[in-house]
């Protein structure tokens, strides 16, 4: 497809890398010469200088024949109006970004006057995100399918679990108590790997493992986790995210404490947040923070806008609590080393925003299929897991699994039948409306039957 | 530096050198007048050296920067006429340096010649001398990444390091695509030329030969006498239009199918280079008619030499060398400019000009009205400051070799006219000059040592100065 994304900042250039590796053409529209210049130099894209929101401009980039604009500039009113130029100049689809809390409660309104398609918050979702993780405070990350009712958790093995040490066919012949789970993805130093039955997984493994939310609460139960939530959460840095954040951590009761410098924003924040707790100091005051009660903290989370900021504050808290820490930090090529410093949850809200981006992408490249329904990128962005809803007519459909051919380093891993979950067997079928969740290292799949066919 | 990334590069290009030469293979066992053999040692050779490199040395890391670029467009290119050279040398037409001195002219798309009987040559060498000039008018790497990208790896440094003029424009969103659009519009104008000649009345081997001399703007003919061998005024105005066309920046030709026709018109170079050629035709017309006595006859040939220099092809209808003073003077002027960027041919480029005479006359202004703030700008857009500078330092540069390129040369003890003008010829890329060089002269009687610092001054030219120069640099070399 053909897709323009104006403004070229983090987001802009993370999604055009990736669109790119997807095979769009993509034009890339910024005011600024010298990011247009690295953007050249590093993505096979065309860049054009201008002002997104004007018609030389869009038409230069040949807006006639897009079918995506994405708007990713600082500016929400920027997007809003590069998407309504776009959209009466010819483009088919418009993606904006919309970050201001202050329209949120109008983006009903905003978005069907301004032609805006898809709005894409990259700081509420990153919210959505960690709330979830802070439902099971032991998983470096908590994904859902099917409406919640599937959940894929992410731990690092430790040695002591059941599944370690043994191979993955043999463990319930051993433990036969244990509830079945799917191990789905392995990452080992860094590469992903889609494990068979004879795989071994070893101590200091990161493991995928999906099933139903009830069946994920009680294996990990059986192995002595605590599955309960966190009750408080202290957060660092009166940012976006920490809004959202506070907001919806206060409608599931937990206690929310946030610590602002400036105190503007700190009294602002006071204003809108009535349940919330505001402290006005240096979230990395190391004083300030045990005062605060970082001790005893069940989590702590650093949103403040400084990634530097928030890896000091985590890796100074990740020493004085038990709690669970999330970092927020766009710089993901990092995490590995940051692992190794006892930072196992990093987030990173461009990640996250592209994410959503791709999917809604992909859901138009494949508009008349089965349509992605959710996308998460898994080991920095080395797998892939998704879930698509099957069309009836489908060559696929059932045909028991084992006689399908099926991708090399894909793997099927949930299908959910009429609001039941089951972990499908060679025996079972895929059948029409079922969400079926795979995992994969290929990238740019867009339907079903990309990766599934007769024989 | 990656040298293991540059070298391994550099192997698959040599291999493609070898697929380059089968066309040529073929066009002498249809003939058979006895080069077949030396074209089967050449490849022999070529696939010994590259298939080796290519299957031992490997690079994890395919990521290329400006420098790998640079330095695969550089070395690349001294490859390519090395190893291009070597169908002559074997066959005997001539020494290596000789020969080396006449491919890199081939792929440099200059035409200038070492053979005094170019008749006598065997049908496949012909063809291969000629075929350089095509390939070398789009670019080698271009051709590699429209094909392989894997060469290329990701962004554009290798295409941005060979193509004429200070930016590369792409044309659609994907350097993969859009070299494939440019090849594309190449090959269709390169046939619809032949068929032109065909139907002229030239003989077919003659109709490739001269549509793929003109399509790289490079010159290099079949013919002793080169294009005056015909006599012909159909097959003169079929050239010299082909050589005008094949002198703008290929971006139009892909507006034109996109139906932008404003996009056209707007266009400040191919107006600037149009209006040129046009008056140029006219002034040297007036000159000569008190040469061939009417204007009829002297704007026939004032049509054919004004584009044959402008878009530094280099065939010829006539000795211009016999013209007079302010003829000459001013084809020298024309040498010197060139076509437009984007297109195959050589020259400082016209929009280089005109960005030079934008920031002459912003400075005399500035001397006026010194606080006036005086922003350049082309097509209605502002031009950055740093372009502008880049754009003085490329002119200086040019400038630079032309002079040491004309003092190496005087070195064989010629006049000043020949020495100069020889330099010129080969850093434009345009092949004869006046003088001993000139239409109907040749460089057979320069020294071997000559022979080789034309060569490097053509692919100079060729590549826009800096990746020839940076080889020549110790910081290119050094870890990073």
């Amino acid at each position: 497809m053909r897709i323009i994304i104006v403004g070229c900042g983090k987001m802009g250039l993370l999604l055009a890398e990736r669109l790119i590796a997807e095979k769009h053409d993509v034009t890339l529209i910024d005011r600024d010469e010298a990011v247009l210049e690295h953007a050249m130099d590093t993505l096979d894209a065309l860049t054009i200088k201008g002002n997104g929101v004007s018609v030389a401009t869009l038409q230069e980039a040949d807006i006639k024949h897009t079918d995506i604009v994405i708007a990713t500039t600082v500016s929400d009113e920027t997007n809003m109006l590069c998407c309504l130029t776009s959209k009466l100049q010819g483009a088919k689809y418009t993606i904006a970004r919309i970050r201001d809390p202050e329209y949120l409660t109008s983006l009903h309104f905003i978005t069907k006057e301004l032609f805006i398609n898809y709005v894409v918050n990259p700081e509420r979702a990153t919210a959505r995100e960690i709330s979830r993780m802070l439902r099971l405070p032991f998983a470096a990350s908590i994904e859902t399918f099917a409406r919640g009712r599937v959940e894929m958790v992410e731990i690092r093995a430790t040695g002591r679990e059941p599944f370690v040490e043994i191979p993955l066919k043999d463990l319930y012949k051993k433990h036969s108590s244990l509830p079945r789970v799917l191990f789905c993805a392995i990452e080992r130093s860094g590469r992903a790997i889609i494990p068979k039955g004879d795989f071994i997984i070893h101590s200091g493994d990161k493991v995928f493992i999906a099933s139903d939310t009830p069946t994920i609460s009680a294996f990990f139960k059986a192995m002595g986790k605590d599955t309960r939530g966190v009750h408080d959460a202290m957060i660092v840095g009166g940012s976006r995210i920490a809004y959202y954040l506070a907001q919806l951590l206060q409608d599931s009761g937990v206690k929310t404490t946030i610590i602002e410098n400036k105190p503007h924003k700190a009294r602002w924040l006071s204003e809108e947040l009535k349940d919330a707790t505001i402290i006005q100091g240096d979230g990395t005051d190391q004083q300030l923070l045990l005062s605060e009660g970082l001790s005893d903290a069940q989590s702590f989370i650093t949103l403040t806008d400084r990634d530097e900021e928030n890896l000091m504050a985590g890796m100074y808290a990740s020493r004085h609590t038990k709690g669970k820490v999330i970092v927020k930090s766009n710089r993901t090529s990092y995490s590995e080393l940051l692992k190794d410093m006892g930072l196992e949850s990093i987030i990173s809200p461009t990640q996250i925003a592209c994410n959503i981006v791709l999917r809604t992408v992909r859901a138009r490249a494949n508009a008349d299929g089965t349509t992605v329904e959710r996308m998460y990128s898994l080991i920095g962005g080395n797998a892939e897991a998704l879930e698509f809803i099957p069309r009836a007519g489908a060559s696929y459909l059932g045909i028991p699994l084992k006689n399908l051919k099926i991708h090399e380093n894909v793997l099927v891993a949930v299908i959910v039948r009429s609001g039941h979950v089951l972990v499908p067997f060679g025996d079972d079928t895929i059948e029409a409306d079922d969400h079926v969740v795979i995992i994969t290292k290929e990238m740019g799949i867009v339907d079903l039957g990309d990766v599934i066919g007769r024989e | 530096m990656k040298k293991r990334l540059v070298i391994s590069a550099l192997g698959k290009l040599l291999l493609l050198e070898a697929v380059m030469m089968l066309p040529a293979l073929g066009v002498s066992l249809g003939y058979g007048d006895g080069d077949t053999v030396s074209f089967l040692i050449s490849i022999g050779i070529m696939l010994a050296v590259s298939l080796p490199v290519i299957k031992f040395v490997k690079s994890d890391d395919q990521q290329m920067y400006m420098r790998e670029g640079l330095a695969v467009a550089g070395l690349g290119w001294v490859l390519l006429s090395a190893f291009g050279a070597l169908p002559m040398t074997v066959y005997g037409a001539c020494d290596y340096v000789s020969a080396f001195f006449e491919i890199t002219s081939g792929f440099t798309t200059t035409g200038a010649t070492v053979f005094t009987e170019i008749e006598a040559l065997p049908h496949g060498i012909l063809f291969w001398r000629s075929f350089t000039h095509w390939i070398g008018g789009m670019g080698v790497l271009v051709f590699t990444t429209a094909l392989l990208p894997t060469i290329g790896g990701r962004g554009g440094y290798l295409a941005r390091a060979e193509s004429p003029g200070p930016s590369f424009s792409k044309l659609a969103p994907k350097l993969g695509d859009s070299a494939k659009i440019l090849y594309l519009i190449y090959t269709i104008l390169t046939v619809l030329q032949a068929i032109a000649l065909l139907i002229a009345g030239m003989p077919l081997f003659d109709a490739f030969i001269h549509a793929f001399g003109t399509a790289g703007t490079g010159g290099f003919s079949n013919r002793n006498l080169s294009i005056a061998a015909y006599d012909s005024v159909a097959i003169d105005i079929i050239i010299s239009v082909f050589m005008l066309l094949f002198g703008l920046n290929f971006a139009l030709f892909f507006k034109l199918i996109t139906r932008d026709f404003k996009g056209i018109i707007k266009n400040e170079e191919a107006r600037v280079y149009v209006g040129l050629a046009v008056i140029s035709i006219l002034l040297i017309a007036v000159d000569l008619i008190k040469v061939y006595g009417d204007f009829p006859t002297a704007l026939r040939y004032s049509m054919f030499q004004v584009p044959t220099v402008m878009s530094t092809t280099g065939f010829a209808t006539a000795d211009f060398n016999l013209w007079p003073t302010f003829s000459k003077s001013l084809m020298l002027i024309l040498m010197l400019f060139g076509s437009c960027a984007g297109s195959t041919a050589g020259g400082l480029k016209i929009v280089r000009v005109i960005m030079l005479f934008k920031l002459a006359s912003r400075e005399i202004r500035h001397a006026f009205q010194p606080r006036k703030v005086h922003v350049i700008k082309m097509e209605g857009k502002s031009l950055p400051e740093d372009s502008l500078s880049q754009v003085g330092v490329f002119f200086f540069t040019y400038i630079v070799i032309l002079i040491f390129g004309a003092l190496a040369v005087s070195l064989d003890g010629r006049d000043v006219v020949t020495s100069f003008t020889a330099s010129l010829a080969c850093l434009s890329n345009i092949g004869p000059g006046l003088g001993d060089v000139g239409p109907m002269g040749n460089f057979t009687d320069f020294s071997a040592p000559v022979k080789m610092v034309l060569s490097f001054i053509m692919l100079a030219g060729r590549l826009e100065i800096f990746p020839i120069l940076i080889l020549f640099h110790p910081a290119a070399w050094k870890r990073s």
